[in-house]
């Protein structure tokens, strides 16, 4: 009993037994520079578990919400200098949970006086703390943008903070005298910038195949589109000159990849019109017509992987992106699935940052290329 | 473990089988599936239902499945235990599993070992030896295990149906059906 109490004594220096079988305590708890007043009974036998805790009017403050917590570190404590401990660290985080200003009235004058600006109606969520709320946009192609911002307490005089969906980040020019709605204004400015990369993306969408990705977001800057089963091409669309030729990678057969990279070397800078579409003038180039989703059937193009048996890949969600060289079989893999394999194996070669194995439908000689994780 | 595969075999299974062969998750688990092969009416296995019981490894299709004869079979390529001699069940460099491979075409490779023995790769010594010099003895005593341990009657036995009675009846059963192997044998 003499070691708890000077442990006892050791947490809480103000709290002191009030029966001489120490079966009482009262005094005061200090935490951040904060005393409270506290008395804490314990049943006869002693047992912290059920100790019965007075407190006053400040502390029991703080505490209304968290009793369920206490009651189970209570439950869990070993014995009454432990409790005490935990009771102090909880109660540290209550304060400083609570230390949290909360902001002036006016920063919620402002904020309804900024949102009357921008149009109750644009506005399609608002949190319950008046923090973060989402601005709904239509622009003139049919496509609907949401701008998230999220306010800090000290608006205006810290910036908020924007978010929204598009190819490069969104950073409003910000200055004390900026208000929401001219914010918004920005954010429309360069939706209208962005107008004919998507309008290039939209278009890819509804006339080609695209194998990923799978549901384009307003952010993807690329499209893998099919130009005949087992070869497709990706096509990234720089977002502020959309309508220069894109950055393009066929994928596919090494063979048939080759005479497409030619064709995009030799003809693709003096050949490209800007004043056609990026997908006439790569038809134009490749002299290739996409396959259209209104002529041709998507399972034409659905290419399953030869080792998860899936189109898209279980992690990544990609589409089939290696192909064997045999014009014979042509299986189409995932290189990550292939990858997976040929580590596997004991008979794999590995050499210039290339794993050499073979196709494990005919036995071609296959080469993938090491990913960059593994690579010691 | 992915499931997608799984599901895909499944499907698979369900709408192909090969043939003579079924082939079902245990207690809708993924990763433990159950399959019984149908003994070839060419083979000494014929009438007979053998039951395996198939575990899938969590690099499955990266590792080859675990398969074992859950019913007493004699084969050369099948031991006691119901452990199978086969190739494709084995990673490579001793086997020849890749993942191109699946439960139906590992299956089928099954079905095909019990028409041709391998005795070359034997796993019972004694039994590939009966097989390459003593077809016949072999044949005689392939079809009494089945009649012994793998017709649905016996099946129904080990689930626990039967009594002495059907322990009778199995037992003239057997000396019948041996008479008639004899016959077909001459």
């Amino acid at each position: 009993m003499a070691e708890s109490l000077k442990e006892v004594q050791h947490v809480c220096p103000l709290l002191l037994p009030a029966d001489t079988k120490r079966l009482s305590y009262s005094g005061f708890i200090r935490v951040k520079d904060k005393s409270f007043y506290l008395k804490i009974s314990l049943p006869d036998d002693g047992d912290v578990h059920y100790a019965k805790i007075d407190c006053d009017w400040q502390l029991r403050n703080y505490l209304s919400k968290h009793q369920a917590v206490l009651k189970k570190k209570l439950l869990l404590a070993r014995d009454l200098p432990s409790f005490l401990i935990d009771f102090k660290m909880l109660l540290n985080q209550i304060m400083s949970l609570q230390a949290q200003p909360l902001p002036p009235p006016n920063y919620y004058s402002r904020l309804i006086s900024e949102i009357e600006e921008i149009g109750w109606n644009r506005l399609s969520h608002i949190d319950t703390k008046f923090q973060d709320i989402q601005i709904t946009l239509n622009d003139t192609g049919g496509r609907v943008h949401v701008l998230s911002i999220h306010l800090p307490y000290k608006y205006p005089i810290e910036p908020p903070v924007c978010n929204a969906v598009l190819p490069l980040a969104f950073q409003p020019n910000w200055s004390s005298s900026t208000t929401l709605a001219d914010i918004v204004r920005q954010f429309e400015k360069v939706i209208l910038e962005y107008q004919r990369f998507w309008d290039v993306l939209d278009e890819l969408d509804k006339k080609t195949w695209v194998l990923d990705p799978s549901s384009p977001s307003l952010s993807s800057t690329y499209r893998r589109i099919v130009i005949r089963s087992h070869l497709s091409l990706q096509v990234t669309i720089d977002p502020l000159h959309p309508q220069l030729m894109p950055e393009c990678t066929p994928l596919g057969p090494t063979e048939e990849v080759k005479v497409i990279k030619d064709r995009l070397y030799s003809r693709g800078q003096q050949c490209w019109n800007t004043r056609c579409s990026v997908l006439e003038n790569l038809q134009n180039i490749l002299s290739v017509n996409f396959p259209s989703p209104i002529s041709t059937k998507e399972e034409d193009y659905i290419m399953e992987c030869g080792i998860c048996y899936t189109h898209r890949h279980y992690e990544n969600g990609r589409a089939p992106d290696f192909t064997c060289d045999n014009k014979q079989c042509s299986q189409p893999y995932h290189v990550s699935c292939l990858y997976e394999w040929l580590t596997s194996l004991t008979s794999t070669r590995k050499s210039f940052g290339f794993l050499f194995g073979e196709c494990l439908y005919c036995n071609e000689a296959i080469s993938v290329k090491l990913m960059v994780p593994s690579v010691e | 473990m992915n499931k997608a595969r799984l599901k895909k075999e499944l499907q698979m299974l369900t709408k192909d089988p090969p043939h003579g062969v079924a082939c079902w998750p245990k207690d809708d688990q993924l990763n433990e599936w159950e399959a019984t092969l149908v003994g070839g009416a060419d083979t000494p296995y014929k009438g007979g239902m053998f039951k395996l019981k198939i575990e899938l490894p969590e690099r499955y299709p990266f590792e080859p499945p675990h398969i074992l004869f859950q019913t007493k079979i004699y084969h050369p390529n099948i031991d006691d235990m119901g452990r199978i001699c086969l190739d494709i069940l084995k990673m490579p460099p001793q086997g020849s599993w890749k993942p191109a491979q699946n439960m139906s075409s590992v299956l089928a490779s099954i079905q095909l070992l019990l028409s041709e023995p391998n005795p070359d790769d034997g796993l019972m010594a004694s039994i590939s030896k009966e097989y390459k010099f003593d077809r016949l003895k072999f044949l005689e005593t392939a079809r009494q295990w089945v009649l012994k341990y793998a017709t649905e009657d016996v099946v129904e036995r080990d689930k626990g149906k039967g009594g002495k009675k059907r322990k009778a009846e199995e037992d003239d059963n057997e000396t019948s059906a041996s008479k008639t192997a004899k016959f077909d044998d001459v």
